[in-house]
Order: C-alpha cells, then sequence, then structure tokens
C-alpha cells in the first residue's frame, strides 16, 4: 500500500470521526434531552371534543415513568455496561454466606416454591408473542440490571409458566383478597459433599434447570455464582440426584407407592 | 428534591415493602409463616392429575409435614412430558387459601352459623323426604369418577329419580350431541399423540395458548425442533394464540356454520373429497322436519344441492373471511400428503347451533379423509378435569346411565337394576330437566310449576358460571320453601347465597380419579388431610344415603335389603362408611371405580381394573386386557391398526353407527342468524371467556397469591377504534349493558386480546364481576348447551360525575 493512499485513508478517517463525534453528540443530546421532564407545560386541552378525545404520543420521558418495576431504570449505566467484555471468562471469588442469603431471598420474592416458575418482576406485551428471548435467550447486562439467561431449553410460549408479579395496568388488585397460608418448599440450600473440598451434589432437579451457568455463570445472583466458571462441563463433577429427577428412587418423585388400603 | 422526585421515592418505598411481603405468597400482616424445612429433606412426592382444566396433566406432589411444599411436572407423564402451566405450578396453593370452609354452615336469618356434621347431614336428608322427585343434586366435571358415580347411584337408584345434572350442560353437551350425531357414541377417536403428527391445526374459535397450554406448547415446540406446523385461527377475537398462527381468520359471530359449509362446497365441487374414504365409510345426513338429533338421511346430490349456495363468495359476504382464505382452508383439506388436526373447545361448544357446527366439523374431517391416522382428527377439548370422565361416561346427566345408558331405554335401566342390585322398576324412564330447566324451575314459586324444591350444589359454583342468573338463580333466593345446599371448599358466588353449606376435602385431601379430555382415566391417592371438619363430597352422599335409610327411606336399600353403598372389609363384615373416621378404613373410590367398571363394555369404552391406574400416569380406554394378561390401552379409536374392535382387515369401522351399517354421519346444517344480534339500541357483540391465569370461576385460582397478582381483576375488552368513539382509555370505567343486565368494568384496550370493531370481550372468573347476569340463556335445541359467546350488548362511559359520587 502506497504512502499517499495511507495518508489519503488517514485524512477520510479523521473526517469520519469528526462526523461521528457530532452525530454522537446529537444522539446524547437528544437522548438526555428525552429523558427530562418535557418542560413546555402540557397543551391545555383544546375546547374541540375531537382533540381531546385523541390519543397522543407519548414522550420518551412519560414513557420512561410508565415503566414500572425493577426494569424502570434499566438504561442507567447502560453505556459503561457495554465496554465490558464477557471473555475470557475469569474466575470469581467464593460467595460469602451474606450473599448467599440475599440470593437466595431474593429468589423466594418471585417464587411460590424452591422450583416454581420465577413471575415476571417487569411489565410485558400481554398479547403479542413475548419477545423475552431476545435478552432472556442468552441472558443480557445492561447497566445494573441483568436479564439472566434461561435456565431451561428455550420453549415458545413464555407465558404458559411465566406470569408478571405485579398486575398488569390498567387493572387492580382488589384490596380484601383472602391471604394463602401456603408455606413454600424452601431454598434445597447447598449440596451434600463426600468430604470437605469434595465437588458438591446438586441439591435440586435438573429438570427445567439444564443450562448450571444462567443462576451459576458470571450473571448470576452473586450469591450463587460458581466461583469457576471457566469451566463448562458442569455435571463432570457435580453429580445430579436421580431422586429429585423422577428417576425412581425411595420416595423420590416418580415412585409409585404401593396401593394403601 | 422536588415533587417528583419524593413522589418517586415513596413509591419505591412502597413497593420494596410490598415486595418484601410477596416472598412466598406470605403476607407479613398474617403473621411469619415457619420456614419449611430445607433441603428438600423428608419431603414425600407422588402422583396426582392436576385439579384444573382438561387437559389432564400430570403433577408430582411434594408433602412435607402433612402440607403441601412443592409441585413439579411429572416426567413420565405422557400428556405433558414434565412441563405444566402457570396454574399446574400454582395447584398446591390451591388448598391453603385462608378462607376455607371447614365446619358445615347454616343459614339462620341473614348469617351462617356453625352446625355438627350430623345436623348438617339430617337437614339434607329430610329436605330428600319431603318429596324425593324435586330433590336435584347439580354436579360437575370436577366430581371425581368415584363420586359421580356415587351421585348418580343417589340420584337414579337410590331416589328413582333423574333430577341430576352437571355444569358440563353448560360446557361439553354440543360435543357429546356432536358425536353422537356424526359417530353413535360419545369422545373423540383421536388423541394428544395426534398433535405431535399434525402438519396443520386448525382452532375453531379456540385459544389454547390460553385455555389448553401445555397441549398447545406441545404443537409450537415442535417449531424449536425443525419441525413445520401451520397453525391456522378461526375465531371472532385475536387472542394470545393468534399470535402463534399462520392465518388468523376473523369471522363474524355465529358464522362459523357457513364457513364450514364453503369448506365442504369446494371440496365437492373440486373434487378433492376423499372418495374412496365416504364411499367406504359415510352416509350423509340433514336436518329433519321435526328437528331430530338423527335427522334425515340424504344422498351425496342432495348434499351437494344444499351445499350449493356455499360458494365462496356467499361466505366471505356472510362470515367476512375472505374468499381466497376459505380457498385455502379447501386446498388444505383436499391434499392427502398433510395430516389435519382440528381443536376446538368453547367457541364451538357454547353455542346455539352447538351440535350442528360439531358436527360440520367433524362432517369436514370424514370427506376429506383426515380421519383415522395419526396426525388426521378432529378432537374436541374439555374445560374440565373430568368432564369426559365422570360426567360424559359415568353420565352425571339427567337422561344419562352409567356407561353411555339413557334413561329412555328399558334395556339399559333393567341392567343397571340389576348391577345396582335394586328392584326391576326402580329407575325412572323419563329424563329429569337439564341445567337451565332445573334452575329456572328452582327459581319458580312451586304453585306456579317450579317443582324443584331442593339443589344439593357439589364442585361447581352456578351463581357465578349459569347464564343470565338474574333469571336463573337470584329468584329462588326469595322464595321461602326453596332450598340451596352447596358443598364448597370456598365461599364462592354460589356458597355465600346457600342455605346449607358443606365443607369439602379437595384434590389431594381425598382419594381420586379423573378422565381427560383424551380418554385418559387417572387416579390418585389421597396425601393429605383436608382442613378442619371438611370431608369429601362422595362420603357425604353416602352419608346422607344412609341417613335417609336410617330414617327408613327404602330407596337405599337394594332389593336384598342391604344398603345401597354397602361396602365389606376385610373381616366381611360392612364397614360403617357413613362414620367419617371409618370411611378411609378401606378405598371408598376402588369399590365404586370397580362397580362402575361393569357398566362400560357396552359402548366399548373398558377400563382396566383399578391397581392398573395405581401403576399408570393414566390410560386411554378403551382398556383391553392381552393374552398375556397385562392392559392395553388404545389410542386410536375407529382405526383399524389401533383399536382392537375393528374387525381384522378393516382400516376404519364405526361400530357404533347410529345406522348400524359401519358408517359415520356426514351433516349438512345450513347457516341460521343468531338469536340476538346487535342492534341499534345493543350495537356491540358480547363474548366472554377465560384467561390463563385462572380457572373457571376463580374460586381456587383468585386465592392464589401469583395468580391473582398477575390476573387481578375483570375486565372488558374493545377494540382502539371503539374506544376512541366513546371517548374511553385504559382503565376507564365504562357500564357494559345487555337486555338481562348491566356491569360497570374498567377498559383494557390491547390488552390480553383484541377484538374487532364492534365487539367486546369479558372474561368471567371474577366473582365481584359477574358477567352472567348479562348472557343469553339460549340454546342449542339438542344439547341444552347455551350461548356464553355471543349476544347484544351496548357500553356506555361512566360519567365523570357519577365517578366523583361514588
Amino acid at each position: 500500500m502506497s504512502p499517499e493512499g495511507g495518508q489519503g485513508s488517514g485524512l477520510g478517517a479523521r473526517w469520519l470521526h469528526v462526523g461521528a463525534a457530532v452525530a454522537v453528540a446529537f444522539a446524547a443530546t437528544g437522548f438526555f434531552a428525552g429523558l427530562r421532564a418535557p418542560e413546555m407545560p402540557e397543551r391545555p386541552v383544546a375546547s374541540d371534543p375531537h382533540a381531546r378525545r385523541a390519543e397522543r404520543a407519548p414522550s420518551y420521558g412519560e414513557l420512561r415513568e410508565q415503566r414500572r418495576g425493577d426494569n424502570a431504570r434499566m438504561y442507567e449505566g447502560a453505556i459503561e455496561s457495554l465496554s465490558e467484555e464477557p471473555f475470557p471468562v475469569k474466575p470469581l471469588p467464593v460467595a460469602t454466606p451474606e450473599q448467599r442469603a440475599r440470593a437466595v431471598a431474593q429468589r423466594q420474592g418471585h417464587r411460590a416454591y424452591d422450583g416454581a416458575p420465577p413471575t415476571i418482576p417487569h411489565e410485558i406485551d400481554q398479547r403479542e408473542v413475548p419477545g423475552c428471548l431476545a435478552c432472556h435467550g442468552k441472558g443480557m447486562t445492561l447497566g445494573n440490571r441483568v436479564a439472566p439467561k434461561i435456565s431451561h431449553p428455550p420453549y415458545q410460549s413464555c407465558t404458559q409458566c411465566h406470569v408478571v408479579g405485579d398486575s398488569p395496568r390498567p387493572l387492580a388488585p382488589y384490596k380484601d383478597i383472602p391471604g394463602n397460608g401456603f408455606v413454600g418448599l424452601a431454598s434445597a440450600g447447598k449440596g451434600e459433599r463426600a468430604w470437605p473440598g469434595a465437588p458438591p451434589t446438586m441439591p435440586h432437579p435438573t429438570l427445567m434447570r439444564d443450562d448450571c451457568a444462567s443462576c451459576h455463570g458470571p450473571r448470576g445472583l452473586p450469591g450463587l455464582r460458581t466461583s469457576h466458571p471457566e469451566r463448562l462441563n458442569c455435571q463432570q463433577c457435580h453429580g445430579s440426584s436421580a431422586r429429585l429427577d423422577q428417576r425412581g428412587g425411595a420416595g423420590g418423585p416418580g415412585l409409585v407407592m404401593e396401593a394403601r388400603p | 428534591m422536588d415533587r417528583r422526585d419524593f413522589l418517586k421515592g415513596t413509591a419505591m418505598t412502597a413497593a420494596t415493602l410490598a415486595a418484601s411481603r410477596l416472598a412466598y405468597g406470605q403476607d407479613k400482616a398474617a403473621g411469619t409463616p415457619p420456614a419449611a424445612a430445607p433441603g428438600g429433606q423428608g419431603v414425600q412426592w407422588d402422583k396426582a392429575p392436576c385439579r384444573f382444566c382438561g387437559t389432564g396433566c400430570h403433577v408430582q406432589v411434594g408433602v412435607q409435614n402433612g402440607k403441601v411444599v412443592a409441585i413439579a411436572g411429572d416426567q413420565q407423564a405422557p400428556v405433558n412430558k414434565g412441563l405444566l402451566c402457570v396454574k399446574g405450578y400454582h395447584v398446591g396453593l390451591a388448598l391453603y387459601g385462608s378462607d376455607r370452609l371447614t365446619t358445615p354452615l347454616l343459614k339462620k336469618g341473614d348469617k351462617h352459623v356453625p352446625i355438627s356434621w350430623e345436623e348438617a347431614i339430617d337437614i339434607v336428608a329430610r329436605r330428600v323426604l319431603k318429596d324425593p322427585k324435586g330433590f336435584g343434586i347439580y354436579g360437575s366435571g370436577q366430581w371425581t369418577i368415584p363420586e359421580g358415580y356415587a351421585a348418580s347411584k343417589f340420584v337414579k337408584g337410590g331416589l328413582g329419580s333423574n333430577q341430576l345434572d352437571a355444569n358440563a350442560r353448560l360446557c361439553m353437551a354440543s360435543a357429546v350431541t356432536g358425536f353422537l350425531a356424526t359417530y353413535g357414541v360419545d369422545e373423540p377417536a383421536g388423541c394428544y399423540d395426534d398433535l405431535d403428527a399434525c402438519d396443520v391445526l386448525i382452532m375453531w374459535g379456540n385459544n389454547p395458548a390460553e385455555m389448553h397450554p401445555v397441549l398447545f406448547s406441545r404443537v409450537i415446540d415442535r417449531r424449536s425442533r425443525g419441525e413445520k406446523v401451520t397453525l391456522i385461527d378461526i375465531g371472532t377475537r385475536k387472542t394470545r394464540t393468534s399470535g402463534f398462527c399462520d392465518h388468523s381468520l376473523r369471522f363474524k359471530p355465529n358464522t362459523d356454520l357457513a364457513i364450514a359449509c364453503g369448506i365442504a362446497h369446494l371440496l365437492v365441487e373440486n373434487g378433492t373429497y376423499d372418495k374412496a374414504f365416504v364411499e367406504a365409510n359415510c352416509a350423509f345426513r340433514a336436518p329433519s322436519e321435526p328437528a331430530t338429533l338423527e335427522g334425515k338421511a340424504i344422498t351425496f346430490e342432495e348434499y351437494r344441492e344444499l351445499l350449493k349456495p356455499y360458494t365462496p363468495e356467499k361466505v366471505e359476504e356472510i362470515s367476512g373471511v375472505p374468499a381466497k382464505d376459505l380457498r385455502m382452508l379447501a386446498d388444505l383439506f383436499g391434499r392427502r400428503d398433510v395430516r389435519i388436526t382440528s381443536l376446538w373447545c368453547m367457541g364451538m361448544n357454547q353455542h346455539t347451533r352447538g351440535t350442528a357446527i360439531n358436527n360440520l366439523v367433524h362432517g369436514l374431517h370424514l370427506l376429506s379423509g383426515h380421519f383415522g391416522k395419526p396426525g388426521d382428527a378432529p378432537t374436541s377439548l374439555t374445560g374440565q378435569p373430568s368432564a369426559c370422565g365422570t360426567v360424559r361416561e359415568v353420565g352425571t346427566l339427567a337422561h344419562a346411565l352409567p356407561g353411555g345408558r339413557v334413561v329412555a331405554k328399558a334395556e339399559h335401566r333393567a341392567q343397571m337394576e340389576e348391577i345396582w342390585n335394586v328392584p326391576k322398576g326402580r329407575l325412572h324412564d323419563k329424563p329429569g330437566y337439564h341445567t337451565l330447566e332445573m334452575w329456572k324451575r328452582f327459581s319458580t314459586p312451586t304453585e306456579q310449576g317450579g317443582d324443584i324444591h331442593t339443589i344439593w350444589v357439589q364442585v361447581t359454583n352456578p351463581a357465578q358460571t349459569l347464564p343470565n342468573t338474574h333469571k336463573l338463580v337470584d329468584p329462588s333466593r326469595k322464595l321461602a320453601d326453596k332450598f340451596l345446599i352447596v358443598s364448597d371448599v370456598y365461599p364462592s358466588a354460589t356458597a355465600r347465597i346457600a342455605d346449607l353449606i358443606l365443607p369439602s376435602a379437595m384434590w389431594v385431601e381425598k382419594n381420586g380419579m379423573t378422565g381427560n379430555s383424551e380418554r385418559r382415566t387417572q387416579q390418585w391417592f389421597k396425601m393429605v388431610r383436608p382442613p378442619g371438619q371438611a370431608r369429601d363430597d362422595a362420603w357425604q352422599l353416602i352419608a346422607v344415603a344412609h341417613r335417609l335409610l336410617a330414617l327408613g327411606f327404602e330407596g337405599m336399600k337394594d332389593k336384598d335389603g342391604r344398603f345401597l353403598f354397602e361396602v365389606k372389609g376385610k373381616d366381611g363384615k360392612p364397614v360403617p362408611l357413613w362414620d367419617f373416621a371409618h370411611y378411609y378404613d378401606v378405598n371408598v373410590d376402588e369399590h365404586l371405580f370397580e362397580e362402575y367398571r361393569k357398566t362400560t363394555r357396552i359402548k366399548h369404552k373398558d377400563l382396566a381394573p383399578y391397581p392398573e391406574y395405581v401403576k399408570a400416569r393414566g390410560l386411554r380406554w378403551p382398556v383391553v386386557q392381552q393374552p398375556d394378561g397385562g392392559w392395553r390401552e388404545t389410542r386410536f379409536r375407529f382405526a383399524g391398526f389401533d383399536d382392537p374392535y375393528v374387525k381384522k382387515g378393516r382400516d376404519i369401522q364405526f361400530y357404533h353407527s347410529t345406522t348400524h351399517d359401519d358408517r359415520a354421519q356426514i351433516w349438512f346444517s345450513p347457516y341460521e342468524p343468531p338469536p340476538e344480534s346487535p342492534d341499534t339500541e345493543f350495537p356491540f357483540w358480547l363474548c366472554t371467556g377465560r384467561v390463563i391465569e385462572h380457572w373457571h370461576s376463580g374460586t381456587m385460582t383468585m386465592r392464589i397469591p401469583q395468580l391473582q397478582r398477575a390476573m387481578p381483576q375483570a375486565y372488558v375488552e374493545m377494540n382502539r377504534a371503539d374506544a376512541r368513539r366513546l371517548g374511553v382509555g385504559n382503565g376507564d370505567q365504562v357500564t357494559v349493558e345487555t337486555r338481562r343486565g348491566k356491569l360497570d368494568l374498567p377498559v383494557w384496550i390491547g390488552g390480553r386480546g383484541e377484538p374487532p370493531e364492534g365487539s367486546l370481550f369479558v372474561p368471567f372468573f371474577d366473582e365481584r364481576l359477574l358477567i352472567n347476569g348479562l348472557t343469553l340463556d339460549e340454546h342449542d335445541p339438542f344439547s341444552k348447551q347455551p350461548d356464553y359467546k355471543k349476544c347484544a350488548a351496548r357500553v356506555r362511559r361512566r360519567e365523570l360525575v357519577a365517578e366523583k359520587q361514588g
């Protein structure tokens, strides 16, 4: 490649940088301006009844206000997180008991019992084919929000098992609904070790939890993360339970009890 | 900090507090729950079919310290293969609502006061003695098979009357008449295996993504495996199911008959119907004068003539479905190289022409030969866990006797008199009142012909689910001599207006058996104790029967003078079943089932002995014993390759043919306008139905926090354009009104579904917003099933002034 050619492309790249900088500046201004509450007061309600009934497109600020639940602040810190590289996977510190307790409590908040499908902590489109896999298919980190990767094969109808944890607007729950005394099975806790230092067995079923990295990988809750996410073949060292996996065994699921009187 | 930030902060704090209370479905105000033992230690797991819909999934129930603590999908279950839906995963919570009924309650003045079981049973018995013929029992497909059988024996064998009907009348009756008119025998020929094999799935007025989610995902998950399945939605509103479909056809309510006739017309005119199949296995039928379920025989040429008016253009004009889509459907049916399965449920059944549209869809499959091969099947789904097993097979209906028998046939009555060992002539030959008639007469003063004085409701909630409740239920509550008895687990809409409430055990608090939509009979054992004094529904029936015996009522004795429900223990002595302390000394379910099993052979619905069901995750009848002594289920009825009752060498044999020549009937039925259509006064169509979170009237699911929060209240769904015209937005209160009643509801636009312009949808699960005060009690002439899917309504915006005052 000739030096002239190199210089020429260098000049082009410089202009490209300037152009890109301008574009980014515009985008950023637009973005932050959009996030702010509209400074103009709402236009006074028109005397024309048709205009009053017509739907008005919401502003970005309003859209953000409308977003409820845990995802409401999903874009905060988003830009920094974009530079974080998922690879190479690095070893993680061993979780502390406090982190673990926090993770277990957090999981309980979205589940009726250990093993129940979690409820959805954010709003969803109630009607269309859910777009859940856009974020949860491979898992995603955006700012301080983590969309965990689904722990089971990608079934198509997500809303078959997962419902929103909070009433979809505009519906509101009655205030005096009877309570429920169900006490769900608690977290199985840690797996058993044959001796201190032995790899623990899996304390829970693998049905619907066959992708270990979903909870135990680097994007899992800090208290549940494995110290060695770089190792991908989990079942090499960690045994599953035949009883919990309904493969028979005393008193486990899958065992048909003898006919009783 | 400005006002905005302050508000945000407050909201966040409130939300955090709320979220912390929601952990494990507990409210801290209700007391901190004891923590379950960790590590899954001491958890006993056992199988049971899910309590809710007619799909019949098996769950594994985890029990710890006498309480259900967890649910898992049963991986050995052929129906669901380890998967469940959100209701199934939370079915264990249905037992633990804080307002479970735990003691019998008698209405005194305007209060319900606790009484003893002895007193309660005596009251029921004395209501029978008042006039046994006017004592009705109203149950549902939520009865287990042994419970339904006990109810049938109580009413038909004991009282010698036929005043027994069930909620299935509101749900499945038109499917039954469709099967009877077409094949001469009830229930689908195919099974869920068709869903794994079909190339095309046509859903007629059906939203399985919400109503039968496990079956729906069984089909669409095939796409994840790279298989191609074409999904076609033929319905009156856009639903979650529509979103998955390759073709979504919107038709004007009631015009499904025109669509089916239009497809048949094209098949005949294009010569693409299956000539060989039709010539070998079918005959043609048309409505007769006067109208009967059998109709009249017609020739193929007459059939062709009758279909002539249903050209694609004419059908487009009637139904609104484009002619090109009709041609697309006819082309699919005309192909021999694709397998087509049709699914339907309430859309076709809750229809004043329910029998006719069921017949027409069966007819399309027969005409095109899309029948009897895996993946080629017309399959109706059921809404209740044992609509098939109990109501249809045991026959807890006003005209029926167990095993497909009918009260009108002397031969059938004689057979049941022999099985029940009751004197000849005990069984009454005149059918009792069907559901709507039973409730109408209950709500009519005795002196004006209201000859039903007492109704005993078990396992259902008619005050919420009957249509036009202002006419069928409410008047009875103002008549002093009418007495309503309700056996239930929660204070449902019906229990609250009852004169006597009996607390029932539910699901795994008792032994049980159910039968799902694919002829699969399932069994489970009692795993936990019912709360307080709640007791099995079958025990309640047997205890009343025994009380009647003690009061000298002859009907509760067989012809040898023994108690009608006598069960002998191992020592050969009768077990005092009426004493609940001894009810589980024997397995009453097994005894009732083994007696019932004797009745099932005449219609080739053979069942295996009880222990076979203990071992299996259900078996599909006919279950036929093999030379090696084993029991084999049947997946595809009438198909030579699978059904042992088909003559050797025949591909297809309709061995219960109405014409006794092994032929099924291909019906013609004309399109006719519905009994009530929108007009200038009531310009909207009103449709009702379910949502995925709630099952039936929501008595159980509205007490499950996860489900209740996800779908907390009823709403009215309307088209965006209609909302704009009315000047209402999301969440605004409107008044929906029909000629029968009115109801205030919040509007939900772009919510769960989207009706076309000019139609409304309201779910019926919410006991505080009872839409069935508005629905129509017009019904199909044969099945007597009412139409909940269409009537004329109007909507008014609730004025803001009224809002402020309210």
